[in-house]
């Protein structure tokens, strides 16, 4: 026989569960917060303990919703308050655990942040490796553009390069607007499109 | 079908109120979560899960609006009060100015739609 205390502190456990990643004194602040409000609530409902809990953890709402509240929220918070690709990245995956919508942002942000950092180590590689570094037109033939990093392609001579050492400022101002725009997606995605209401 | 639209329609007004609802209930002094919800249902009609108040509640804090602290109770369980912070006031009056200019201007064009139905 589960005595209502053992209940409450099993649902306290899936809420705990659930907060995984959130500072440890934040999660007993909540948990104490939440237990306060069961108990409180325990006792004045009519009838004994042993048969209200049910309805007070019931009417309390899912474990599992009220933990993804709190952490969507930490999730913003988080990458608000670094705004580095590393943060935004960590926050938007625990994202994509919870919910689909979560997942195509972090994927399309995956791709928005690696097509920044391709164009900044473009930029970055030029000075180091002119010839192995640059943008390409394949010539009529194939009609084909290409960016080329590292020089691990080699030229036959009939490429011509487009960009020169323009590409040192075109590939930081693009790399660091691409970086910027994607921070930009994903806090405005982390604050629109999270769970947030009750 | 109509009944499920009508309840779609409720449900998103009453959540896109309760931010308003919260920090105007929090006007007049602290409250801790029961006494927040109990507030909620019998002034302002508006019926939540109660534990899904507290993440709001923790949001608003997070953006400023709402301060909180621990209370030791005389009797029973210590409570976690929270209290409007001065920004909290300005936007609960903000909020307040704009909801009031907006509902009383929807009045004025609902007046015919009701007229009609009675």
């Amino acid at each position: 026989m589960t005595t209502p205390d053992q209940k409450i502190e099993t649902y306290l456990k899936r809420v705990r569960n659930g907060l995984r990643g959130l500072p440890a004194e934040e999660v007993s602040d909540i948990l104490n917060e939440l237990r306060t409000h069961i108990m409180e609530r325990l006792e004045l409902a009519p009838g004994p303990p042993e048969s209200a809990v049910d309805t007070v953890l019931q009417s309390f709402g899912r474990a599992e919703k009220i933990a993804a509240l709190y952490v969507s929220e930490s999730l913003v918070l988080r990458a608000e308050s670094s705004r580095t690709p590393g943060t935004v990245l960590r926050s938007l995956f625990y994202w994509s655990t919870l919910s689909i919508v979560g997942f195509f942002v972090f994927c399309i942000c995956l791709i928005g942040y690696s097509f920044g950092i391709c164009f900044f180590l473009a930029a970055i590689m030029k000075p180091f490796h002119p010839q192995g570094v640059g943008l390409w037109y394949q010539g009529p033939d194939t009609g084909h553009f290409s960016l080329h990093v590292g020089g691990f392609a080699p030229h036959t001579g009939e490429e011509r390069e487009l960009l020169g050492w323009w590409l040192v400022p075109i590939g930081c101002s693009l790399g660091g607007g691409t970086i910027l725009l994607t921070t930009q997606f994903a806090l405005w995605s982390l604050r629109r499109l999270r769970p947030s209401k009750p | 079908m109509a009944t499920e639209l009508e309840d779609k329609w409720e449900v998103q007004l009453r959540k896109g109120c309760l931010e308003l609802a919260i920090l105007a209930s929090l006007w007049k002094g602290r409250l801790y979560g029961l006494e927040l919800l109990r507030a909620l249902e019998t002034e302002s009609d508006l019926v939540i899960t109660e534990g899904t108040v507290y993440p709001l509640l923790s949001r608003l804090r997070n953006e400023g609006l709402l301060d909180s602290e621990w209370v030791e109770a005389e009797l029973g369980h210590p409570r976690k009060y929270y209290r409007l912070t001065s920004a909290g006031r300005k936007k609960a009056l903000m909020m307040a100015r704009i909801w009031s200019r907006f509902s009383a201007k929807l009045d004025d064009l609902l007046k015919p739609l009701l007229k009609e139905e009675r």
